[in-house]
Formats: C-alpha cells, structure tokens, sequence
C-alpha cells in the first residue's frame, strides 16, 4: 500500500480492505495518538459481489492440472473453452491453494496426476 | 479527525490527517506491524474523494507483486497487503503464470527450491517490465484525459457565447477576414482531427 504525504499531512492512496482484528488494531491506534477520533460507517461504492462462493463443480481434474501448467491463460482458454476471466480468477485461486497444500505434503512440481486428484479429494471439490 | 469505516470492509480517512513527525513515524511502523508491504511517498496533491464516493482502483507495487508469488492462501496474502480476496486473486491469475512459466523455463521448482530467492530473481527480470506497463497505463490515462477536454472544447464551439466571441473579434480584426461560421467549422475540423488522432493511439496502445 501506499501512503501520502504532503507538508505534515497524511493520507492513504486508496482505502485501506481491512479484517476486523487489524480494523479494531487500527480505531486503537489513532484512539491512542488522537484525543478527538470519530468513527462513521459508509456504504461503499463496489464491484464485488462480497462473500466468496468459488464453485468447482463444473472444473475436471484435467482441467485443474493445466491450471498448474506453464501455459498462457490465453492458451487455456483456447483450450478448455473458458473465458479469460474464469481462467484466471480459477487459475489465482487454485493454484497458490494447492501449491499451500503440496507443500505441507512434501511434493515436488511438476506434479503427477494423483497428487492433483488426491488434493482434490482432501479438498472435497471432486 | 474522522475514521470511515465501509459496510465491505475498506477503512478511510474523511481527509488528508495532519501529524507530527513523531506521529507519521508512529502511524507507518504500526502499519508495517500489521501489513507486509507499507510504501511512504510525497505527493503533490491528496485525493478529494472518499470511500462511498467511488470505486477505487489501486496500482500494484513491485513488493506487492513479489508477495504474490508466496505460497500463501488467498486470504493470508489478501490480509497482508491490504487488498480485497477479489482483488489478489485476479492478479495472481494473471501473475502466477508468468512465474511459472520462468520457474519451468529455469528448471526451478517453488515447492522445493528456496522461494523468496526465486520470487527475488524474478522480480528483478519482471520490474522493467512493470514499470514500462505502468508508464504505459499513465500514458494512455493522460490521453485519454486529453481526449476528454478536446471534446469539451469541441462541444464548447457550438456555443452562442463561442459564436458572439469569435464575431466580435473577427470585426475587431484580431482574426483574419473570414466568416464566423467557416472559422467555427475549421476549428472544429482541427479539434476533431486531433481527437481521432489520439483515439487511434490509444487503440493502438491498448491492443
């Protein structure tokens, strides 16, 4: 993140996304260096859709096992008839996710078949 | 001072916060204590829109694109910098390939190898990149903002005020002898060919 500075001001450059613990961590903080701090709450202007509900149903294994692959999301897409989008938002999710998982594991990259079937099945998505 | 705080998550300040220099020191290190990539920079002017009033867009810094690549979750990643879950999956679907693509490309394994240093080498490799696209995107921002005021300005030519002020300078002589209405129409003609020249860099940018 970055944060602005101009004379002795400061600013964020954006707002800040927030989990509650670091929110509560961060009213404390300026309740602390500050005797006046208000608090307001504002509905936000977003194009998120808020709670993540990622299905997998309609993703094969196959499929998840190319999202591993070198290969360009544009290749993918090609491929599997997906858009770009989806390809890539499947694509951020899963694999760090299962990277997170083989690594536990102890696997190595590039990895067999299996190893993606049995991660998904620990995972429940298959 | 005043905190808002948004119904999706996102914390703002109503304005720009005077501090002191022990208190703008005391503010970054506690940010640095509960996020992982805290860049302090002057600028010259702050933002006059607030959380509610918009949808904000953020650049991505190069740390920010390095804690990307760690094998963390989703949400962990998302927590650290500061970002929507939306957000960091979305560019890691469009960085994760590139760095594995690099790491098979250099005979690297993520899983096995020393992480942070491979993520370090790439990085190093991908920041001119980075940098060309950021300079690009500005680039395209600052016509694109051109195109904007030249339409105001074409539009600005039909005015009645527009048309008395180019009469009365005409008999003024200040502008050469020539008819308001073919003066209107050639400096229209100059604006349009303006625009089209700078929508077809941008198109030709964007492709």
């Amino acid at each position: 993140m970055r944060i602005l500075t101009k004379n002795d001001y400061v600013d964020f450059e954006a707002p800040i996304q927030m989990t509650e613990e670091q929110r509560k961590k961060f009213v404390s903080f300026f309740k602390n260096l500050f005797v006046d701090v208000k608090i307001s709450e504002v509905k936000e202007k977003s194009k998120e859709m808020g709670k993540r509900t990622i299905t997998n149903k309609d993703w094969t294994p196959e499929e998840f096992s190319l999202l591993l692959s070198p290969k360009t999301n544009e290749e993918l897409s090609v491929k599997t008839e997906r858009s770009m989008m989806s390809i890539k938002m499947m694509r951020g999710h899963f694999v760090p996710e299962f990277m997170v998982w083989a690594k536990k594991k102890g696997y190595s990259l590039p990895v067999k078949f299996d190893v993606i079937k049995e991660y998904l099945k620990e995972q429940n998505k298959k | 001072m005043n905190i808002l705080i948004g119904d999706k998550g996102n914390v703002d300040f109503d304005s720009p916060v005077k501090m002191t220099d022990n208190q703008q020191q005391k503010f970054i290190e506690f940010l640095r204590g509960i996020f992982s990539v805290v860049k302090l920079e002057k600028t010259q002017e702050f933002r006059t829109e607030r959380i509610g009033d918009k949808f904000f867009m953020k650049e991505w810094t190069g740390d920010e694109y390095a804690a990307l690549l760690e094998i963390e979750e989703t949400d962990k990643v998302a927590e650290m910098l500061g970002r929507s879950w939306m957000s960091v999956d979305i560019k890691r679907g469009g960085f994760i390939p590139d760095f594995l693509a690099w790491t098979s490309e250099k005979g690297k394994d993520p899983l096995k190898d020393d992480v942070k240093s491979l993520i370090k080498d790439f990085m190093k490799e991908k920041e001119k990149e980075l940098l060309s696209r950021r300079e690009k995107k500005k680039e395209l921002r600052k016509k694109q903002k051109e195109i904007e005021g030249l339409q105001d300005e074409l539009e600005g030519w039909d005015s009645e005020k527009k048309r008395s002020q180019i009469d009365l300078a005409i008999r003024l002589k200040q502008v050469k002898n020539i008819d308001v209405d073919e003066y209107i129409k050639s400096k229209k003609k100059e604006i349009i060919l303006k625009i089209d020249k700078l929508k077809k860099e941008v198109d030709s940018s964007s492709s």
